[in-house]
């Protein structure tokens, strides 16, 4: 089944000669349960692409569909709730809300759309995360694989359609590195969860389904491992 | 220039916003105190041109000086300038009209002196010679003797004499036959002089109301005297200190001047700040002083935030200096270089604003202000003294080293590894952002994480809430005073409870002018009624029926078991008691026979109940018509009073109508209106005492009829404020309103900047607060929390922001309100309340300019794109 649909995707910024065409005419979809790795070299327009399937930056053309829905179609506001209840963004620096202990952290999505949450799914996922004895702590009192883990959790809360991943092991050791990918993968096998992931790492991307790899904007191969 | 004040001028450049607002916060200030000071300046200025049209501007005097000392006077140290004026003498002015003026007085000036002395000439030019003369436009007016430019004048000039050989000065009154025969003056001729009349001036302020000798001038030529010569000598003095007088003396004594015959024109000196008498002085300093350090709290609290905020914006810059190896004081001196820049541009651009706009405040307020001087040569003026600006500058300066000395310590003690770790802020644990759960039901999770984020830059909140507080705190202080000032003036207004227009009243008992001039006022068709008021003063011993309830509550004073009420008996003029009467349905047979005294009770007293602090309004007695009151007039013989027997007096009518002229009496006092005749009776029968007469009249048009009275008085040869005081309450509730809209004015101007200054401030330290934070709120966004939600949050934090603040600084503002009104209550007294008019728009405000700031600065981080905001690493 397919849960991602990208037609035509097309992103410049600047114009007239200082021109960059960071994605360029860009097309491909992903089906339900698919995890799929992103490479590229440095500035290839891979993190854009990323951020545009999040509904965080805007594409200069083309659609994005997530779950039949054209997510660029979406006013400011439906787009906000679509991304909160549909999409899951794990970044590499974290950014969690400082103010916010773990607990909450991992709960944002519910809280701003005022929903009950089930303690028994939160335990469960404290446990997964294996943040329970750290639930009441404030990011700052995290080391970086625990807000690692967190900021997962946040992204996992709401079973989105979609997860997307911007190096999440990119600022971790490798021990971290590794419980951070078993947590992915645990995730994409048990949950069947549909996940996208951008990596430097040859060792993380062979552990995906698929690896796009992305040059100038344009994906140059996509091959099913 | 070295790396440190490079790298601080390029970070200055690159916050534009920051360095405005902090410059503004500076030209703001730094205007205000300019303001203050050039208006102190400006005042005091005012006051010594009122001292110099009262007396003349020259510092010291030796009266009686031999003119050769003249020469040493001009190479004193002390003195910087001087004039000569020569006593000539009095002539006798036999047809004058004022008995108590009955002379010219006969003065020569010298150049120096009729420039720096108040001579303005109406007509004709100053004398030139010692046969010219000006003369004082009151001898028409008031001596009723007409002379004209060109007149030639033949007078015998002389000497005023007492009897012991005593010879009297101008500032001694006239000692006539009438007064006392065995002291009277004595005319003493001493030669003929013919004079020709060139001009004619004012009467000049410095002649005493009671001076016996119209002024007379003509110029004073030396070489007509001999070196022995007594001549007066009128100094300016080099320098302005206190020493002045030990000067003078000095020098004196130096020249044999006895200490008798050296003056100091006190009037104006005082304006100088020199003599003893500094009390106007040290109030309008204090008042500027007060001001200007309202004005340092509200600039220092904006631009130390504005530091603060930009010390802390800049740690990682300050660090990275640090780890190349800046010293503390490198790292100090790179913000004390900031202050001075931004002093540098916003200190002379604030003066140049104070200067404007007071000149333009004074040029729009000033025809006000000079209508109510009540002259008609003193003006208010803008001053601007280089001290004035010195003072500015130093307070400016010192404003902004206070303001930047605590952030800049903070800096030089920035570490490089604190700075990269951007962990100077005190460790979040979850204790410091707890929230109760409440706040999540009642203000939903955007309220709860507004209050988290409130709670958690512990630092930023408190200083932005301090600075709102300092804000909420000055308005409403300086709302306050003016509350009270405006207050006061109506109670003064209020208390005088006036049921007339214009009143007027001679100073001495000419009766027969008196009798002509009321005539020719009451028959100006502009008068609808009026009435002639005479009272007498006396005391009435009550016995206790005729007490009303309310008695006992107050507790007169009792004298044989009897009360004592002070008694007034009035009359009012013929015709209008004849109306009064008339109006009150009574009979004016019953007052016609002056054997048989009766009067109208206005039986009508207004009484306060300490007990229930209320006013309250009752009947002064309890008693009825045709019952007979004990009246006992006091005799008043040189201050000791006695009373003569009691006169029974028959109250033959009661009414509650106070006629015009006439006041509404306190409990304890009775009023009773009686008719001329009978008032004259008890004049005669018990005292030759006759009390002045006050001619209350009313009117539709109080300005015109103003100046039909005023014609009266000239073609009666009088002059207001002299022999006959009018007091006309149209005009005066005019002149009223004009100084409180002056005050009003100054007072409003005051608070609008003084808020200026601290929506700056508040503007500042909210706008960097949200910027600082800009990364939060991109990731917010981006885990889908949507513009509303956003606005909701921001909402709630201005909310919280002007709640605590309020919850400060109302109750610190009604604190010092009531402490003002103990301080003020002193002086007048008034119930105590708060402008809860400018509390209302306080707290508008607060909430107004907080979130408009928030919502300013939110709907720019809105804009934003989500992943330019999150890698964005400048903060």
């Amino acid at each position: 089944m397919e849960i991602l649909r990208v037609e035509n995707l097309n992103k410049i910024y600047g114009n007239g000669e200082s021109e960059v065409k960071a994605l360029d005419n860009v097309s491909f979809s992903v089906n339900k349960g698919e995890f799929v790795a992103i490479i590229g070299p440095s500035g290839s327009g891979k993190s854009t692409l990323l951020h545009i399937l999040g509904g965080v930056d805007r594409p200069t053309s083309g659609k994005v569909y997530i779950d039949n829905t054209s997510i660029y179609d979406l006013d400011e506001t439906k787009l906000a709730i679509f991304r909160r209840r549909q999409i899951g963004l794990i970044y590499q620096f974290y950014n969690l809300i400082p103010v916010l202990n773990v607990k909450e952290n991992i709960m944002l999505p519910l809280l701003l759309d005022y929903r009950k949450y089930d303690e028994m799914q939160l335990a469960q996922m404290l446990d997964t995360l294996k943040l329970n004895n750290r639930a009441e702590h404030l990011p700052n009192q995290l080391s970086g694989g625990q807000q690692q883990r967190v900021s997962i959790g946040r992204a996992l809360i709401n079973s989105p359609a979609l997860v997307l991943a911007d190096e999440p092991t990119g600022n971790l050791d490798s021990k971290n590195s590794d419980d951070i990918m078993e947590l992915l993968k645990f995730s994409n096998k048990k949950l069947n969860q549909t996940l996208i992931l951008i990596t430097h790492d040859p060792n993380v991307a062979m552990q995906a389904d698929r690896v796009i790899e992305i040059e100038d904007g344009r994906i140059s191969k996509d091959e099913v491992i | 220039m070295n790396v440190i004040k490079n790298f601080t001028l390029k970070s200055l450049k690159n916050n534009k916003k920051w360095t405005i607002v902090t410059i503004i916060g500076i030209i703001i200030s730094t205007a205000m105190i300019t303001a203050v000071f050039t208006l102190t300046d400006s005042f005091l200025d005012m006051m010594k041109d009122f001292g110099i049209e009262e007396n003349g501007n020259w510092h010291a005097a030796y009266y009686n000086t031999k003119l050769e000392n003249e020469d040493i006077i001009k190479q004193s140290e002390t003195v910087k300038e001087f004039m000569i004026k020569k006593n000539v003498g009095y002539t006798e002015l036999e047809e004058s009209q004022n008995s108590d003026k009955p002379y010219l007085f006969i003065e020569e000036y010298d150049d120096k002196s009729m420039e720096e002395f108040p001579i303005h000439i109406v007509s004709g030019r100053l004398p030139q010679n010692n046969k010219e003369i000006i003369i004082s436009e009151h001898i028409e007016t008031n001596a009723g003797i007409k002379y004209n430019v060109g007149d030639k004048l033949k007078l015998t000039v002389g000497k005023r004499m007492l009897p012991d050989g005593q010879e009297l000065k101008q500032n001694e009154y006239y000692h006539s036959q009438e007064d006392n025969k065995e002291i009277a003056e004595i005319f003493t001729p001493d030669l003929t002089v013919e004079y020709t009349v060139v001009g004619i001036m004012k009467r000049p302020e410095f002649e005493n109301r009671w001076a016996p000798g119209y002024t007379v001038i003509s110029y004073f030529d030396k070489n007509n005297y001999s070196p022995e010569d007594n001549v007066d000598i009128y100094m300016l003095s080099k320098k302005l200190d206190n020493k002045l007088g030990e000067r003078f003396s000095k020098l004196a004594g130096e020249i044999g001047i006895e200490e008798s015959n050296v003056v100091y024109n006190t009037e104006l000196l005082r304006y100088y700040g020199i003599m003893e008498d500094e009390e106007i002085r040290i109030i309008i300093f204090t008042f500027a002083l007060v001001m200007v350090l309202i004005i340092m709290i509200a600039s220092i609290s904006l631009i130390y935030n504005a530091f603060a905020i930009s010390v802390s914006e800049r740690i990682k810059q300050l660090g990275m200096l640090a780890s190349v190896g800046a010293t503390k004081k490198q790292k100090r001196e790179n913000v004390y270089f900031e202050g001075f820049v931004v002093g540098l541009i916003g200190i002379p651009l604030g003066i140049i604003a104070g200067l404007t706009g007071i000149g333009i405040t004074i040029k729009l307020v000033s025809s006000i202000i000079n209508e109510s001087l009540n002259s008609d040569y003193v003006r208010l003026q803008m001053a601007v003294s280089p001290t004035a600006i010195l003072l500015t500058v130093l307070f400016a300066i010192l404003t902004i080293f206070i303001s930047v000395y605590i952030p800049a310590k903070r800096a030089s003690k920035i570490m490089p590894i604190e700075a990269i770790r951007q962990s100077n802020e005190v460790k979040l644990t979850s204790k410091h952002v707890k929230t109760s759960k409440l706040t999540r039901i009642v203000f939903g999770f955007e309220g709860e994480l507004a209050m988290k984020n409130l709670k958690r830059s512990r630092k930023k909140y408190r200083a932005t809430i301090i600075s709102l507080t300092i804000s909420i705190v000055l308005f409403l202080s300086v709302a306050t005073v003016a509350n009270y000032t405006n207050k006061s003036a109506d109670i003064r207004l209020d208390t005088q409870n006036i049921n007339y227009d214009v009143s007027i009243m001679f100073q001495n008992s000419d009766n027969e002018k008196m009798n002509q001039v009321f005539d020719d006022i009451i028959s100006l068709d502009l008068v609808n009624d009026y009435a002639i008021v005479r009272d007498l003063s006396g005391i009435t011993q009550v016995s206790s029926e005729f007490n009303p309830d309310i008695e006992k509550k107050i507790n007169l004073e009792q004298k044989d078991g009897k009360y004592l009420y002070d008694t007034e008996i009035t009359a009012i003029g013929d015709e209008a008691f004849r109306k009064y009467v008339e109006s009150i349905g009574g009979n004016i047979e019953d007052y016609n026979d002056p054997s048989n005294l009766s009067g109208i009770l206005v039986n009508r007293a207004v009484s306060y109940l300490p007990e229930e602090k209320k006013h309250v309004e009752t009947e002064a007695l309890k008693i009825k018509e045709g019952d007979s009151i004990p009246f006992n007039y006091i005799k008043d013989i040189e201050g000791e009073t006695s009373t003569n027997g009691n006169v029974d007096f028959k109250i033959s009518n009661i009414t509650d109508e106070m006629p015009i002229g006439t006041y509404t009496n306190q409990f304890g006092r009775l009023s009773i209106i009686t008719s001329d005749t009978i008032y004259d009776s008890i004049v005669k029968t018990q005292n030759k005492y006759y009390p002045n007469s006050m001619l209350a009249l009313k009117t539709s048009d109080g300005i015109k009829l103003d100046t039909q009275i005023q014609q009266v008085f000239k073609n009666n040869g009088i002059s207001d404020g002299n022999e006959v005081m009018m007091f006309n309450t149209t005009i005066n509730a005019k002149q009223q309103k004009r100084i409180s809209l002056v005050m009003g004015v100054f007072i409003y101007g005051f608070i609008t900047l003084i808020s200026l200054i601290c929506i700056a401030n508040i503007f500042n330290t909210v706008s960097t607060n949200i910027a600082l934070r800009r990364k939060e709120f991109a990731m917010l966004r981006s885990v889908g929390m949507t513009p509303k939600s956003f606005n909701k949050m921001m909402n709630f934090e201005s909310a919280f922001y002007g709640i605590k603040a309020l919850l400060y600084g109302l109750p610190i503002s009604a604190a010092i309100g009531y402490f003002l009104y103990r301080v003020l209550n002193d002086a007048i007294s008034f119930d105590f309340s708060l402008p809860w008019k400018d509390y209302g728009i306080a707290i508008v405000f607060v909430f107004i300019i907080v979130s408009a700031t928030m919502l300013y600065a939110g709907s720019k981080i809105r804009k934003q794109n989500i992943i330019d905001a999150l890698k964005d690493d400048s903060f």
